[in-house]
């Protein structure tokens, strides 16, 4: 025997057994094992000692398992038994427990949802890792990207394979253009999409008739969508069917295809019609110098690459500078001068952007700020904290019923560990019942979520291995997260301080305490960003901005040409002017009410200023009852005022000079006018920017491409009737297309609208779980303090006397908690309304509702059962020991 | 008090004999060696943690040892409680023998 020799025992079998070994880190079992194992290898030999070790592994690590695993489920179904037990036998906190978090889940259910979808974006294509748009870079003169914008022009879709030739396996080029679709007599304007031929094998979209590669090949063939399908054909089969397409002046003849699937509301290119993109070519047969698809010059195509498999796109984006010095030489000079460069710097380049980045990409012009997604989280998680503190709580302050129960635990020998897993067990089994009917809230809230967000979201999409493992998660995550400090204080609980009688818990807990703040503390942040947000909506709305926006109607004429369109206006006009429910008409050349972006420098000496421009009528301010505050209007006789200009004070204000009236201005640098006027500001635009500069011109030469008609309040329906015949004769191709403005003005704050809802929903349902929370402990309170009420109202002290103490310490709660949330929610609410120029100030009216209006609601909820305690006869109370 | 079981005597009789280097190896080895027969350490272990458990046993580690791959070893020893047990146990058995000359086999 060789003394010194030591053999190393099976590695995997001693780690194994260290792992089973309750053996506090000594392993002296396993040691021993090791030392007999040393001892066989030396007589016997290596191999069997190890065969004598595997089989002293084998026989004591299966009975080791099987009891682990026998303890664990026959425990486990013990603790299943008394969460069941318990969650029948105190019902109110059942129903509180499981309402608030159910809620809370939900919630996060539905962020989660909408989470997914936003990030989602534009994955539906099949290969869409390997499909770029193409953006749009422009530089000022010191070299700094500016704007981005997702366009270029058309003819790249030529010059950009040959190029990048073997990087480009397709180029998908696309335009719109708006229209009127002819369908027998039905008219409809609709917007139609010019795109390459490839462009289903491009996007993936699902093809209910015709194949993607051929369906648009031919130029007379036109693809619609489901939804469009229904719409002008019914039940007919649209396929190979005739519609007519009205561009102008421009009518073609398509044929239906193809239908496809109505594309998702997810992804960046949505349509209603496709046309082949060498349509496009239809309106430039009588100018082919401006032919869209053949000019450099023309930015206004959204082009799509998608690139072959392995591509390295930051390669190809280096290279897109010498691209454009290359292609674009000889239009250079201009772009330079355009983006205001005195350099050689390039004034813009390319770059190619996968598009599933796009949604949150707000560098590039269209893209969304991802900080909307956080805050919808931020809300979601408010939301679920406070349903998870409730839970909580009341496992706290309900602790003293299951004392008992825990010493008698404790003294048949479980230890703390146990104890910790049965309330830990416990919690998620609670969380996993709320998860249940959270999710069928989730499935009766959906449409109204999807009327709030403006998704598309369906309950099916969720089910999928992904998502059920997610709410998996979450689940468990909430069970955790809620039973965690319940687990840990209940299981810490010696029973000997038990079972002694006297022993004091929960009642005046800090951190109860603290939770409470922190529920109302969050309730109250949400109830003032919701006033104060709808406060600023209702602002926006009814401020005065400075014209009379009520019974304007704006009739689009949607004509091309100037000419054109000035004689339907003029037409029009005669025909309604001596209807006598029609009280004024005007015409002006951009949408009033919307969001308008024709804009352009007028140059004084060497002053230029960036202004908004609007072609008008001398009726215009008469109609919309805009103040001149100096100066005069345009005359009657449209020919004499074509060359002056009529400002708003924001332009006078930046020309800064001293006699307005009467100076000249250079329109484009060329044009001269003369100021004529100045108006008092009025809000053309949403009141989330300053009034910027405007000038008003009057020129019978340039276009008016909107009719304004000041229509009476009474027989608005029998006004639009007439006006809708009238229309018909002098433009019989078009249909009537009106609004209203102060309609449009309101659709300007749809989207506040919308934040506004979502806010002031999860701030009730925040307040609303955390009263019930409130309920709940004040239950717990006043059983504890029976007798006392009982003897202090044998000693004579009034209802109102004790329903004071009951409720002191928790109105001081409240007191306490808006304190923390006022100045939380001043400082939030001022980043938000930093956003609008025209803004409410917060003033302490906003807190003290909110503030108010809490402690009123979570004093009515506490009131009654203080009430019923301190009127109920103290002989039934204190009469047994 | 209740009786030891053979087993428990016979391993708190080892323990006794070994003093101290009555640790899990030692305790099989010499149990192997009066009785003859392989005993399995799971079967040792239950009954000293047992034994314990009693109080008729108490335990101490010792440094570790490289022979050991560098664990420590249970030195078990008898307390006053597994003194008293023995005695008892022996008297009991002296008694029940006493005045027996023989069963009639041991001869064979």
């Amino acid at each position: 025997m060789k003394k010194n020799k030591i053999y190393r025992a099976p590695y995997l079998s001693e780690l194994l057994l260290k792992l089973f070994f309750p053996d506090r880190g000594n392993y002296t079992t396993v040691g021993d094992l090791a030392e007999t194992f040393n001892f066989i290898a030396a007589e016997d030999g290596l191999f069997r000692a190890r065969i004598w070790y595997y089989g002293q592994f084998y026989k004591s690590i299966i009975p080791i398992i099987i009891n682990l695993c026998y303890w664990g489920v026959e425990m486990f179904l013990n603790y299943i038994k008394i969460a069941f037990r318990n969650l029948l036998k105190y019902k109110a906190f059942s129903v509180i427990n499981i309402i608030g978090l159910s809620t809370g889940l939900m919630c996060a259910v539905l962020i989660y949802l909408y989470t997914v979808d936003e990030l989602s974006h534009n994955k539906v294509y099949d290969n869409s890792e390997n499909i770029y748009r193409l953006v749009n870079i422009n530089y000022d003169n010191e070299g700094n990207v500016t704007r981005k914008f997702h366009s270029a022009p058309a003819v790249l879709r030529e010059i950009l394979p040959e190029y990048f030739e073997g990087s480009i396996k397709r180029v998908t080029t696309i335009m719109h253009r708006r229209g009127v679709i002819k369908k027998d007599d039905n008219l409809f304007n609709e917007r139609v999409m010019f795109a390459e031929h490839n462009f289903f094998e491009t996007f993936s979209y699902p093809l209910i008739y015709g194949d993607a590669s051929s369906i648009l090949k031919n130029e007379n063939n036109i693809v619609i969508t489901e939804e469009i399908a229904n719409k002008y054909f019914g039940n007919e089969f649209p396929v190979g069917k005739e519609l007519r397409g009205v561009f102008g002046e421009v009518e073609k003849a398509f044929t239906v295809s193809g239908v496809a699937k109505n594309p998702k509301e997810n992804s960046s290119y949505v349509f209603d019609f496709i046309v082949n993109i060498e349509n496009q070519r239809l309106f430039y047969n009588d100018n082919p110098g401006s032919h869209r698809l053949k000019n450099l010059g023309d930015f206004s195509a959204k082009i799509i690459v998608t690139l072959n498999e392995g591509i390295n796109v930051s390669l190809l984006n280096n290279q897109f500078e010498r691209f454009v010095n290359q292609t674009f030489e000889k239009d250079l000079p201009l772009h330079r001068r355009f983006n205001e460069i005195t350099s050689d710097q390039i004034p813009f380049t390319f770059g190619l952007q996968n598009i599933r980045n796009v949604r949150f990409d707000n560098s590039v012009y269209g893209g969304k700020d991802i900080s909307t997604l956080y805050i919808l989280i931020g809300i979601a998680t408010i939301v679920l904290f406070i349903a998870c503190i409730n839970f909580m709580n009341l496992s706290i302050g309900r602790s003293s019923i299951r004392f008992k129960e825990i010493g008698v635990r404790k003294v048949i020998g479980a230890k703390r560990r146990d104890l910790f897993k049965q309330f830990w067990s416990e919690s998620v089994l609670i969380s996993l019942v709320s998860m249940v009917f959270g999710l069928l809230l989730t499935y009766l809230v959906l449409p109204i979520f999807n009327e709030l967000s403006g998704k598309e979201l369906e309950f099916s999409m969720f089910i999928n291995p992904m998502n059920l493992l997610a709410i998996l998660i979450l689940t468990l995550f909430v069970g955790t997260i809620a039973g965690i400090y319940p687990s840990l204080i209940l299981s810490k609980i010696q029973p000997v301080k038990i079972f002694r009688g006297n022993f004091n818990f929960g009642g005046k807990n800090f951190f109860t305490k603290s939770l409470i703040l922190t529920q109302f503390s969050l309730s109250i942040f949400l109830i003032i960003s919701t006033i104060v947000l709808s406060d600023q909506i209702n602002y926006m709305l009814n401020k005065d901005v400075g014209y009379d926006k009520e019974g304007i109607i704006t009739v689009e004429v949607q004509e091309r040409t100037a000419e054109r369109s000035n004689a339907v206006v003029d037409n029009y006009f005669n025909k309604i002017k001596n209807y006598n429910s029609v009280l004024g008409v005007s015409a002006t050349n951009d949408a009033f009410g919307k969001h308008s972006s024709s804009r352009s420098y007028i140059h004084k000496d060497d002053k230029q200023v960036l202004v908004r421009r609007y072609n008008v009528d001398h009726n215009y301010f008469d109609l919309l009852n805009i103040e001149l505050i100096e100066g005069r209007n345009f005359s009657r006789n449209l020919s004499t005022d074509t060359s002056s200009v009529i400002i708003n004070e924001a332009c006078a204000k930046e020309l800064g000079l001293a006699n307005t009236v009467g100076e000249e201005v250079k329109l484009f640098d060329r044009i001269p006018l003369k100021i004529i006027g100045i108006t008092k500001d009025y809000n053309f635009q949403s009141l989330q920017e300053r009034i910027s500069p405007v000038i008003l011109y009057s020129r019978p030469d340039f276009g008016r491409y909107f009719i304004l008609a000041k229509v009476s309040a009474i027989n608005i329906s029998e006004t639009l009737e007439f006006m809708k015949s009238k229309w018909s004769e002098v433009s019989p191709n078009k249909p009537f297309n009106y609004s209203f403005v102060d309609d449009d003005l309101k659709a300007l704050y749809e989207e506040d609208k919308k934040w506004q809802s979502i806010i002031g929903f999860s701030s009730v349902l925040s307040i609303l779980i955390a009263c019930m929370g409130v309920f709940g402990l004040m239950t717990i309170t006043i059983s504890k303090k029976v007798k006392e009420i009982g003897i202090r109202k044998v000693l004579g002290a009034s209802v109102i006397q004790i329903v004071n103490l009951l409720t002191k310490d928790f109105l001081k709660l409240i007191i306490v908690a808006n304190i923390i949330a006022w100045p939380l929610a001043y400082y939030v609410m001022q980043k938000v309304l930093q956003d609008y120029y025209y803004r409410i100030s917060i003033g302490i009216e906003y807190f003290l509702t909110a503030g108010i209006s809490t402690i009123f609601i979570a004093l009515l909820t506490v009131l009654y059962l203080t009430v019923k305690a301190a009127v109920k006869n103290p002989s039934d109370s204190i009469r047994t020991e | 008090m209740k009786l030891l079981s053979r087993q428990e005597e016979m391993l708190l009789l080892a323990v006794w004999r070994l003093q101290h280097d009555a640790y899990g190896v030692l305790i099989r080895e010499k149990l192997k060696e009066i009785t003859g027969k392989e005993w399995a350490f799971g079967a040792i272990f239950t009954m000293l943690d047992r034994l314990v458990h009693k109080e008729l046993l108490t335990s101490y580690l010792t440094d570790p040892t490289p022979e050991r791959g560098g664990r420590s070893k249970r030195i078990y020893q008898l307390t006053i409680d597994g003194k008293k047990a023995l005695v008892e146990i022996k008297q009991i058995e002296k008694a029940m023998w006493e005045g027996i000359e023989g069963i009639g086999l041991e001869n064979n």
